[in-house]
């Protein structure tokens, strides 16, 4: 299998999820680093980058908006995509707002994740190519 | 490819501006009506590669308006959104010629899917279009 | 009562249930993926460990008894509300709301640990305005706490049943008057009683009595 050109932080108080979606992420040749906490992900933000990082919305500890939030300040350059509840209408849309670049319903199909990960590069691609314009 | 542009016709404002940023966020041009007569007069001086039309709208609904906007431009890719199981609505909707229906919540997938498809096929339309008034050009020279 | 406040609180409570068995749901669903991914790349010359299917399948049948008793939890309060009054095991409500509200609670970075409960308490009450007040009660507390924890402890004595919730550090939020009066609202319909008690270093300790037999008007 081909290595995908990015790499993938996830972020999911529910570990089984978490590493199980890394290793199947893993498996599809995509470069992917699983964390159970905020602030966790945060330290390794610091230490390397990542192109995208998921994020669940309700965790303990540092919540995903606020993640999200911070992550933006820090990394604007990192797209971030959230993973929601079906009820959290509210906090999808505030996370749009706070410069996601998309979320995703729980449960999430792969595939999906996968094509929404591929158009948050494409994204960024299409951002970088006009700033050294 | 050129940009493709989308129009979304809903009256639910916080629908249509979370999924045009969404939409937008993915490098399509989107433009936005709230009713039927809007989206009417916004396909009639814009040039649209597809239409999503919500199926409930106030005064003009779904159906109506997509009868309208065939009657104008027959050649508009038109996609209803309809309610979760709402096969007959959908299936009324191709019967006047939407291009296609998808239940809503839509998936952004899906929707990326029908623009891709639309762009395509208005692409081959056109290209049809243009033989053939090159066929009609030749035969009224009578070459 | 205000019946917005019980229909309010029942959204509340089926809510933070479905979002748990949603969380469910998404672990099967990523590990029936992982399981069928696994059986692809087999296809294609992949070493497949039996190990590895063993284990992904015990993950599975894990996740499937978690969703059973988050079900039954929910089975348990739906059927709270069928009757008025009826015998029931104050433990087994308590235990549920603390399981229930934990999720919330955490959220905030607080953890509700149960310090000690006997075995059943059998009690005759109102089932759903009883565990609707155990509910106002953690919330309370745990909208109110800069510490990281609530303890809670159940004790019978002498035909009452005393459900203590202390905060480590208690700091009023701002709706905390509010909050009482709607919790001591509740108490006072299932003839119960609500005590605060400030203790030493920020603690705070309340105290909710219910009666273990229903009095009746007459009585």
């Amino acid at each position: 299998m081909k290595p995908k050109p990015y790499s993938v932080l996830l972020i999911d108080d529910e570990a089984e999820l978490v590493y199980t979606l890394a290793e199947r992420l893993q498996l599809r040749g995509i470069e992917t680093v699983a964390e159970t906490h905020g602030d966790a992900a945060l330290r390794i933000l610091a230490e390397r980058e990542f192109d995208i990082v998921v994020v669940d919305v309700k965790m303990p500890g540092i919540n995903g908006i606020d993640l999200l939030r911070t992550i933006k300040q820090n990394h604007p350059h990192v797209q971030v995509i959230l993973q929601t509840g079906r009820a959290s209408e509210e906090e999808r849309n505030e996370g749009l707002r706070e410069g996601a670049f998309d979320y995703l319903v729980k449960p999430v199909d792969i595939d999906n994740l996968i094509d929404i990960m591929n158009q948050a590069v494409e994204q960024s691609k299409r951002r970088s190519s006009h700033e050294s314009e | 490819m050129t940009q493709s542009k989308v129009l979304l016709v809903d009256d639910e404002t916080d629908f249509v501006r979370v999924l045009s940023q969404r939409l937008e966020a993915r490098g399509l041009e989107v433009d936005s009506a709230s009713n039927g007569i809007e989206a009417l007069d916004k396909a009639g001086s814009e040039n649209y590669d597809i239409i999503f039309l919500d199926l409930r709208m106030p005064e003009m609904d779904g159906i109506e308006t997509l009868k309208r906007l065939h009657r104008e431009r027959p050649d508009l890719e038109v996609v209803l959104l309809t309610g979760q199981g709402d096969l007959q609505s959908g299936i009324e909707a191709m019967k006047q010629g939407a291009a296609d229906f998808l239940e809503k919540p839509a998936d952004i997938n899906d929707l990326m899917e029908k623009i891709k498809e639309a762009k395509t096929h208005r692409a081959i339309l056109m290209e049809k279009e243009a033989e053939e008034n090159i066929k009609a050009i030749l035969g009224t020279k009578g070459w | 009562m205000n019946p917005n406040k019980g229909e309010v609180y029942f959204g509340r409570i089926t809510a933070s249930i479905s979002h748990e068995i949603n969380n469910v749901l998404a672990i099967v669903n990523e590990l029936a993926g992982l399981q069928n991914d696994l059986l692809e790349g087999a296809e294609f010359g992949m070493e497949i460990d039996p190990q590895r299917f063993v284990k992904i399948s015990n993950d599975i049948q894990t996740q499937i008894q978690r969703g059973e008793r988050i079900v039954k939890r929910l089975n348990r309060f739906a059927h709270s509300m069928d009757e008025t009054l009826s015998e029931f095991d104050l433990a087994i409500v308590v235990n549920d709301t603390i399981a229930i509200a934990q999720r919330l609670a955490s959220l905030k970075g607080i953890t509700l640990h149960l310090q000690s409960i006997e075995n059943p308490i059998t009690i005759m009450n109102n089932r759903f305005l009883v565990q609707q007040g155990i509910f106002a009660g953690l919330e309370l507390m745990y909208t109110s706490n800069h510490g990281n924890k609530v303890e809670i402890e159940c004790r019978q004595d002498n035909g009452k049943v005393e459900v203590y919730l202390t905060n480590n550090e208690w700091i009023p939020a701002e709706d905390w008057n509010d909050r009482l009066a709607a919790l001591s609202e509740i108490i006072t319909m299932v003839k119960g009683q609500i005590e605060s008690i400030p203790s030493e270093e920020n603690r705070l300790i309340l105290l909710l009595t219910f009666p273990q037999s229903f009095p009746l008007e007459s009585d």
